[in-house]
């Protein structure tokens, strides 16, 4: 009985004190930035996490530049475990309660899908850094993203690999489970089509599979030109392995999705990843002043390397700040929307950065190639 | 003050909706588990119910009322059809298959891109459901398991959770009593399923996973099977709790888990359990909380 009652004053204290620590209105120089990222809660919070140390950072680096003024950004995170409930009830909570003048995130485009419209109808804009699936931007003229679409980084590799090897046939492989995989099949499948390149096999996964070796038995088969991999890093890191190890000749380059760029896939790969090719937006070593401070400040600050999806949340708050500048403020939300949508050539840390009219992000990509366990640019 | 309250609605209505759906769902385990079925189908069960009524609002531009119904009935179905072969499987075995199916359904909501849109899911879903919707779908449902309970057949059901071989031998047909059960469940999850996929613009397989059937299950048993209000109060418990620890970032996850486990070690019968012993004081009834005791007590 003792045991009951302690078990319950427990949990009453710790609501009770959860509802004690609303934080109180803040003066009228403060903007609020609402930061939805996952840092709990499986594979999710591996991407949330440096997302939301990247805009910190950004956010930190805008209020100590001076270049708003007596505006002062402040950033607001919660952490919504990668459950797409909970990214709801953080939204409403963050644009009706914290009065929120812009929302970066959520991490998974699932959550995206059940969140944005949430901000669409209060007029708050969103701008996220890791949803690659189509549709997102098209939820409403209030959502934008950082994070370029596989549809404008593949059909670039693709022309590259075309000029360097002209392949005639493709094998393609991918994971049938993950909404970005899928959205990279389809992606992957229509630049081929394109290119008049034929597919002589298909074969899909799970998340969580390690032994790739029937689909690839059946790819080696078809003796394909080129394998294109639609995989995150570590199920594409496997996959190139094992290809490498059932005898699929080097001369076969394989092509992977915008996803799975990581330094994970070249250690995973070893040797067998050489030649691997992708596109990109940003990349690590990417010879850019901006960038190289960015990737500077974020080891110093974290004592690790930043990833595309952090390099992409960092621009995020850069694209936020230019745009309140630019509108003078965020008293107008209408104001605010049509600063950021007309945000062009923004001298950035991936390089000039637009948005189209789609509010999708207009970035070079850039074509990498695994070489010497590093991705490199291809430099012709 | 309606200011006040229209921005506390405002901030907080979906985790009321969820609170509501929740506890819906927390009453379709309880009456699984009232005759001792641990059901692993919820998520699938679900899954049936949001994808045939967002094809039904969606596809065939029917009325919501008839999708959710539609959705609850092949939810029953669902169970009638897996019950029959599966309700002679006791214990582990029973749980196996019910996860299987839930698996199964995954699976297939996969594959089947035409009809549920594969990995990528449906997006742009009308938002039709509406609080009181949840709310009156609640009551009901508690007003039915109360009623139930008093009745002969809830009687039966205490009878084969307590030895479904005694309650055979003294009448009861357990068989059926136990289908009729699971079907029950199976229609209020597929009404749960429908509700949901209506709720928020979007839905895809892995919403109504495994995880989805776990979570289920622990709302009943975290409030408490012996108590008509035990499945509402673990659900709301359960819904609140990752929003009321938001404050320690962090240990979150931490607190959350210790939380559940304290209720779980120290309050077996669940959290309504505190109320029992006065209830039940002298009673011979009260020899399980007593026995539970000195196997926690260090």
């Amino acid at each position: 009985m003792r045991h009951s009652i302690v078990a319950l004053v427990l949990s009453a204290a710790v609501t009770v004190g959860a509802l004690a620590m609303e934080r109180p209105a803040q003066a009228e120089t403060l903007v609020k930035i609402g930061i939805v990222q996952a840092t709990s809660g499986g594979s999710a919070a591996l991407y949330g996490t440096m997302q939301k140390n990247a805009a910190e950072l950004a956010i930190d680096e805008v209020n100590a530049s001076g270049t708003l003024g007596d505006i002062k950004l402040v950033g607001i995170h919660q952490d919504d475990g990668g459950d797409r409930g909970q990214s709801v009830n953080i939204f409403q909570r963050l644009i009706n309660q914290e009065k929120v003048s812009v929302i970066l995130g959520p991490t998974l485009t699932t959550a995206a899908f059940a969140a944005d419209p949430i901000a669409q109808k209060a007029e708050v804009p969103v701008i996220a850094s890791s949803n690659t699936a189509p549709g997102v931007t098209a939820m409403g003229d209030y959502i934008f993203r950082t994070s370029p679409p596989e549809s404008m980084v593949f059909p670039g590799v693709l022309a590259y690999v075309k000029k360097k090897s002209a392949p005639k046939t493709a094998a393609q492989i991918y994971g049938i489970d993950d909404a970005l995989m899928k959205a990279a099949y389809g992606v992957h499948k229509k630049a081929l089509d394109a290119e008049g390149i034929t597919i002589v096999a298909t074969e899909t996964f799970q998340k969580g599979d390690v032994d790739y070796s029937a689909q690839l038995t059946k790819i080696k088969a078809a003796n394909p030109d080129i394998i294109v991999i639609g995989g995150l890093a570590e199920e594409t890191a496997n996959i190139v392995r094992q290809a490498r190890q059932l005898g699929i000749a080097p001369s076969t380059r394989i092509l992977g999705a915008n996803a799975s760029i990581s330094t994970k896939l070249a250690e995973l790969a070893g040797p067998a990843a050489e030649g691997f090719t992708v596109g990109s937006s940003w990349f690590i070593q990417y010879d850019n002043p901006r960038n190289k401070a960015f990737v500077e400040a974020y080891r110093k600050k974290y004592g690790s390397d930043p990833d595309t999806f952090a390099a992409q949340a960092y621009t995020s708050v850069y694209i936020f700040a230019d745009a309140v500048k630019r509108a003078g403020g965020v008293s107008d939300p209408k104001k605010l929307r049509d600063a950021l949508a007309a945000t062009k050539d923004l001298d950035s840390n991936v390089g000039p950065f637009s948005f189209d009219a789609n509010r999708e992000p207009v970035i070079a990509p850039k074509v990498l190639i695994v070489k010497d366990g590093k991705f490199t640019l291809a430099t012709d | 003050m309606t200011a006040a309250a229209a921005q506390f609605l405002a901030s907080y209505s979906n985790i009321i909706d969820l609170c509501l759906l929740n506890a819906l769902v927390a009453y379709g385990l309880y009456l699984a588990l009232s005759a001792n079925m641990f059901s692993l189908a919820t998520g699938g069960f679900m899954a049936l119910g949001a994808y045939c009524s967002v094809y039904l609002t969606m596809e065939m531009s029917q009325p919501f009322a008839l999708a959710v119904l539609a959705g609850a009935v092949l939810g029953a179905a669902a169970a009638t059809l897996i019950g029959l072969p599966v309700l002679r499987l006791r214990g582990d075995y029973f749980m196996l298959a019910t996860f299987a199916f839930t698996e199964v359904i995954r699976v297939v909501a996969l594959n089947w891109d035409d009809l549920t849109g594969g990995a990528l899911g449906i997006v742009n879903i009308p938002r039709d459901t509406q609080t009181w919707h949840l709310a009156l779908a609640l009551v009901v449902v508690i007003y039915l398991v109360h009623t139930l309970r008093g009745s002969y057949l809830g009687r039966a059901i205490a009878a084969i959770k307590q030895d479904d071989v005694v309650a055979q031998t003294m009448g009861v047909d357990v068989f059926t009593v136990r289908l009729s059960l699971f079907v029950a469940s199976g229609f209020i999850c597929g009404a749960a399923g429908a509700l949901a996929a209506h709720l928020n613009y979007f839905v895809g397989p892995g919403d109504f996973g495994l995880v989805r059937s776990v979570d289920a299950l622990s709302y009943p048993i975290l409030g408490g099977v012996n108590a008509l209000a035990g499945p509402l109060v673990g659900a709301v418990f359960t819904t609140i709790l990752p929003e009321a620890l938001r404050f320690s970032s962090q240990l979150r996850e931490i607190l959350l888990g210790a939380l559940v486990l304290a209720v779980v070690l120290y309050l077996p019968d669940g959290a309504l359990s505190v109320l029992k012993p006065r209830r039940r004081a002298g009673n011979s009834g009260g020899g399980k909380a007593t026995a539970a005791a000195p196997r926690v007590s260090p």
